[in-house]
């Protein structure tokens, strides 16, 4: 019954969300970058599974969302959820995934509106000054983004321990939603550390790529 | 799809111990008629440590019950057979939903999702497909990486986040080209009305005005739409009756109410989940008896 | 009637200094095969890109364009362009996009899948399919929605000769089945030149300093348009004008024709001036394929006075010495499969690779030619039989997708991160031996088909190897990059380093490697030298030694037959002639 109701609760934000994403209409080239992000983070997830909750998928969420707009992020979110449970299992904690992964998306989306990455000096690389400049602007950025990361990942894995304390045993009441986290914290810390591992990694010299790939192809955030 | 919706939902609305084993029954004898014994085998190890983990849970952190079962003094904790027994009827009900679930995901392939979602939501069911679509892709440029670095003698780490990094801008490279491809084929062209300046010579199948419409490859026959009313009509009937007999169970303070639970939900649940292996076993004595008769 | 025309049309790109093409003059017919050349990094792209309305890149463009009607688009990867994962729905992709009813989807689907003889393949993933069939699902799923010009971006240049030969059979068949206007761009003109109604030529202006590329359209029918009549010889018209104008494209079209051409434009005896020989030659047509290649040789046979048509003592300038060098490479009873219930895919394989020489594996598709290079560089691993390479020698291979190779951001981080230890001046030394100094600071994947793949040598070469595997290193070249690539190899050989090549390209092979074999059934039958090796077969074999078995024996490759001709001097002479 509670599983039920929970769904629905769930449900009604996924689909407003949804036709959210339906009424920015992408156009492809703006639409590709989600697709190959989250085909990547897909794989990611599922090459990873012998390692528990190794997964780069969050930080590529962030990445989709942080430099291709909020929509990006909330799309990428909800189809590495969904899809990849075609993999790992589909289950009635699928709405849950992909509300929560399309909301950390939404958000790095957010994010990257405020700290946006480019800055129009950046089109001469080559003064000193100013590359000092952006060195330590990137340097503020990668924190901010990794530690948006990690809250992101802890929050989402409590979301999903709240899922199946919801569903499955909410009459023990607050103990049993505090052990629930309790149980799950190992797993949420080693969540958040791959995210931190994976963005430390490719935050920067991707933000490059995909910068890039944004002025030489006109794709626009969406 | 409705099938599934209704059963799940079914099973989702009562704690009825008979109507959550008759669930489990039927949804573990589908997975094996449809996926073998082994899927079923793996299905439930893999369920085993979280079914035990919700008994734990319930009974350890419920209080509530009357009947006391035993209790620890330093922990000052009460463990009573309400809760265990509220547990175990959770966990039943865990296992069948999750059975239903694989079950569900080997039926409801990609297109036929789509077909369902196809016309409510085209960018976000174009996105499940191109994704599945990138995945093999994606794949398979991973393998050509690492076969193209596999002789060199790097740090592991360092070539692995190259190569990560290699694949990403290779694949973003390549799906710019399969944008391109797209928008030729005439996607997305009302959004796109103003990029590009050179075309003074709009074709003769100008599309703006028309929505994109979602092609549907299986056709919806006769027999489907039969089947589906009588899936609708189990699924409500089923839904009600359990609903209302079912609701003076209760399991706090004594647990109760288990003899309450009408006929017409039993027969009703049975039919709705006997319903698939129903209509193969029709198919298949159709099948049998056509052979026969050649 | 002109359904495209385009008037002193020039396009810039948003960041360049110069722009890519400017005063592009042409006009297209409805129903005609309109074939675009030019050489690398014309514009060809570009100006393609212009005719399809969606896709006209953003930037800066000139002059009137003027396309009537609905344009359907093919490009040159048939990866990329497929975006679902059903091939049912990937040809519905386009009638979805234009608002159809399901039942008039349900129907078109099934008569374009008739069409092209996909039917049996509706229902399967679309990355099962082989890149043949991927492109051919390409040009369906473009077709299918009916446009009155079709614009192809070399859509075979991914594609083995059979599958591409497949490719434009199709493309050949839609235009003159459904009188669809075709405008193809391709580098494989021994293909398409007998198939096209007309060649569009995009040339470089003549001031060619290193930034600045004046590129100019320039119509052949247009030049010659005092004569009438033209549209049925254009393509004759233009292998007439690679005897002038056109020279440095004589190189891209169809071997028969270019030894015609080059016969022609030789000089019999040292008295007589270049091209002399054309008025001899009873010139009816310009050979395009091997059939009419062979009756032009048979008719001017008496034109060549001192043309040898039996093979002498000395002329095989390949002495068999060359090949008894010490072994880099043995191979004893290879056997592999990639799966326990899978058949061998390489089955007690033998082999020896001499050193200092370059070797070549032909055979068909899936024959196992990379797999065996797999195995040769130890990607996979045998089950039986083993691999002998020498030890002192250092092995680097060369896959088949160049873009697996590059990691970098450009193509100078990427040659220094090959090899840690190396420092800038190695790099550049590498770069100036491969003539990539100019696109050391490009990113990688904005080279050209011939720049890759110099590109990834250099990288490659940076490691040192003493061996260099190569797969498909031709794969996507036009003709100017491929002769540039093989003389790379030349040279490489001649450096005392062993080279294996795999390839589809058999002219390749003969002109650039010392032995050739044939992998066929898992195992390398007939390892030989390749002049023997191409003498000894006769389906698989070079197009000139189809041409001249029988007439003029012991050819492989062209310059076999001019020297046959006794015109070799002057067909180097012809083939180092300056860009005009």
């Amino acid at each position: 019954m509670n599983l039920l109701i929970s769904s629905v609760v769930v449900g009604i934000p996924l689909i407003v969300l949804v036709f959210g994403i339906e009424r920015v209409k992408p156009r492809p080239r703006d639409l590709m970058p989600v697709i190959v992000l989250t085909a990547l983070a897909i794989l990611g997830r599922v090459a990873a599974m012998p390692i528990p909750n190794f997964q780069p998928a969050t930080a590529l969420i962030i990445l989709a969302g942080f430099f291709f707009g909020r929509h990006a992020g909330l799309l990428s979110g909800m189809l590495v959820a969904l899809v990849s449970n075609i993999f790992m299992g589909q289950g009635p904690w699928t709405p849950w995934q992909m509300l929560t992964w399309g909301l950390v998306g939404y958000g790095a989306g957010l994010l990257g509106d405020r700290v946006s990455w480019a800055q129009p000096h950046e089109v001469e690389p080559r003064e000193p000054e100013k590359n000092r400049y952006t060195k330590r602007r990137r340097i503020i950025l990668l924190a901010v983004v990794i530690i948006y990361g990690v809250v992101a990942s802890l929050l989402f894995g409590m979301i999903m321990d709240v899922q199946f304390f919801v569903a499955y045993i909410w009459e023990s009441g607050w103990p049993g939603l505090v052990a629930t986290w309790m149980m799950g914290l190992p797993m949420n810390v080693a969540h958040a550390a791959s995210t931190c591992i994976f963005l430390v990694l490719t935050l920067i010299p991707w933000g490059k790529k995909f910068h890039r790939l944004k002025t030489k192809y006109g794709i626009r955030s969406i | 799809m409705a099938f599934f919706v209704g059963v799940i939902v079914v099973t989702l609305l009562s704690y009825h111990p008979l109507i959550l084993g008759l669930s489990f029954v039927f949804a573990a004898a589908s997975v094996i008629y449809y996926l073998g014994v082994k899927v079923l085998g793996r299905s439930l190890m893999w369920l085993g440590p979280m079914t035990a983990i919700v008994v734990v849970f319930n009974t350890v952190f419920n209080r509530r019950g009357a009947t006391e079962l035993f209790t620890t003094e330093h922990l000052q904790m009460t463990f009573t057979l309400e809760s265990l027994l509220f547990g175990l009827s959770i966990a039943l009900m865990l296992t069948a939903v999750i059975l239903w679930f694989r079950l569900y995901q080997e039926l409801m392939t990609s297109d036929r999702f789509l077909y369902l979602f196809a016309p409510i939501a085209p960018t976000f069911a174009l996105s499940v497909t191109m994704v599945q679509r990138w995945i093999p892709l994606t794949k398979y440029r991973w393998q050509q990486i690492r076969d193209a670095h596999k002789p060199s003698r790097f740090a592991a780490i360092r070539s692995l986040t190259h190569s990560l990094s290699a694949l990403m801008s290779w694949s973003m490279e390549d799906a710019i080209q399969a944008a391109d491809s797209m928008q030729a084929r005439g996607y997305s062209k009302s959004s796109s009305s103003n990029y590009g300046k050179n075309n003074q010579g709009k074709g003769a199948h100008d599309t703006r005005k028309r929505r994109r419409s979602s092609f549907r490859y299986f056709p919806f026959t006769t027999y489907d739409a039969i089947a589906l009313t009588v899936v609708i009509l189990l699924a409500v009937t089923a839904g009600l009756a359990v609903f209302f007999s079912a609701r003076e169970l209760a399991f706090f303070p004594v647990y109760r109410g288990v003899e309450y639970l009408s006929a017409t939900a039993l027969i009703a649940v049975t039919l709705l989940m006997f319903f698939p292996l129903l209509l193969e076993g029709g198919e298949q004595l159709r099948w049998r008896l056509s052979a026969q008769k050649t | 009637m002109a359904i495209i025309r385009a008037e002193n049309l020039g396009f810039t790109y948003p960041e360049a200094q110069n722009s890519t093409f400017d005063e592009v003059n042409f006009q297209i017919s409805a129903g005609e095969f309109v074939l675009l050349c030019g050489r690398t990094g014309s514009g060809k792209t570009t100006l393609l890109r212009q005719l399809v309305p969606a896709l006209a890149p953003h930037g800066q463009s000139t002059g009137e364009l003027e396309v009537k009607g609905s344009v359907g688009f093919v490009q040159q990867t048939p990866d990329n362009q497929i975006v679902t994962d059903i091939v049912f729905h990937e040809l519905a992709f386009a009638l979805e996009n234009q608002g159809l009813p399901t039942q008039t989807i349900r129907r078109k689907v099934a008569e374009i899948a008739s069409y092209f003889g996909l039917e049996y393949l509706l229902e399967a993933k679309t990355h099962s399919l082989s890149g043949g069939q991927k492109q051919i699902l390409n040009l369906a799923a473009t077709l299918v929605a009916e446009p009155d010009i079709l614009v192809l971006d070399e859509p075979t240049s991914e594609l083995d000769p059979i599958a591409a030969q497949n490719f434009l059979r199709h493309l050949a068949r839609i235009n003159r089945e459904l009188g669809t206007t075709v405008v193809c761009c391709e580098h494989r003109l021994d293909e398409v030149l007998d198939l096209c109604d007309r060649v569009l030529l995009m040339s470089k202006a003549k001031g060619q300093d290193l930034g600045k590329q004046d590129i100019e359209g320039r119509n052949i029918e247009e030049q010659n348009s005092k004569e009438q009549d033209v549209q049925s010889h254009t393509a004759q018209q233009f292998v007439q004008s690679c005897l002038g104008v056109n020279r440095n494209f004589a190189l891209y079209l169809p071997e028969p024709t270019r030894i015609a051409l080059a016969a022609a434009s030789a000089k019999r005896t040292p008295a007589e001036p270049v091209g002399s020989a054309v008025k001899s030659i009873k010139l009816t047509e310009w050979p395009l394929d091997v059939k009419s290649g062979r009756t032009w040789l048979i008719e001017n046979l008496a034109v060549f006075p001192h043309a040898q048509t039996k093979p002498s003592v000395q002329s095989s300038s390949f002495s068999s010495s060359s090949l008894s060098g010490p072994p880099a490479i043995t191979i004893r009873d290879l056997c592999f499969r990639y799966e326990r219930e899978e058949p061998f895919i390489i089955r007690y394989l033998n082999a020896t690779f001499s050193r200092g020489n370059v070797h070549g594996i032909v055979g068909g598709n899936a024959s196992g030619k990379s797999t065996l290079l797999g195995l040769i560089s130890g990607i996979h691993r045998s089950q039986l039989g083993k691999v002998r390479i020498d030890r002192n020698l250092r092995l680097a291979a060369l896959p088949q997708n160049p873009k697996a190779n590059f990691v970098c951001d450009t193509v100078r981080e990427d040659l220094h991160d090959s090899n840690t230890e190396i420092d800038a001046e190695a790099v550049l030394q590498v770069a100036r031996d491969m003539d990539i100094t100019h696109l050391l600071n490009s990113h990688p994947y904005d080279l050209s088909g011939g720049e890759t793949q110099k590109a990834v040598l250099a990288k490659l070469l940076l490691k040192d190897p003493d061996i260099l595997l190569l797969d498909e290193p031709t794969k996507g070249l036009d003709a100017q990059a491929k002769q540039e690539i093989g003389r790379i190899f030349d040279q490489l050989a001649q450096q005392g380093k062993t080279l294996i090549i795999v390839t589809h390209d058999l002219s390749f092979a003969a002109e650039h490697t010392q032995t050739c074999s044939l992998l066929a059934n898992g195992e390398l039958i007939a390892q030989d030298q390749t002049h023997n090796f191409f003498l000894g077969n006769s389906f698989y074999t070079t197009p000139t030694n189809r041409m001249s078995r029988g007439i003029v024996d012991d050819c492989v490759i062209a310059d076999d037959i001019l020297r046959a001709l006794k015109l070799e001097e002057s067909q180097q002479k012809a083939q180092e002639a300056p860009l005009l």
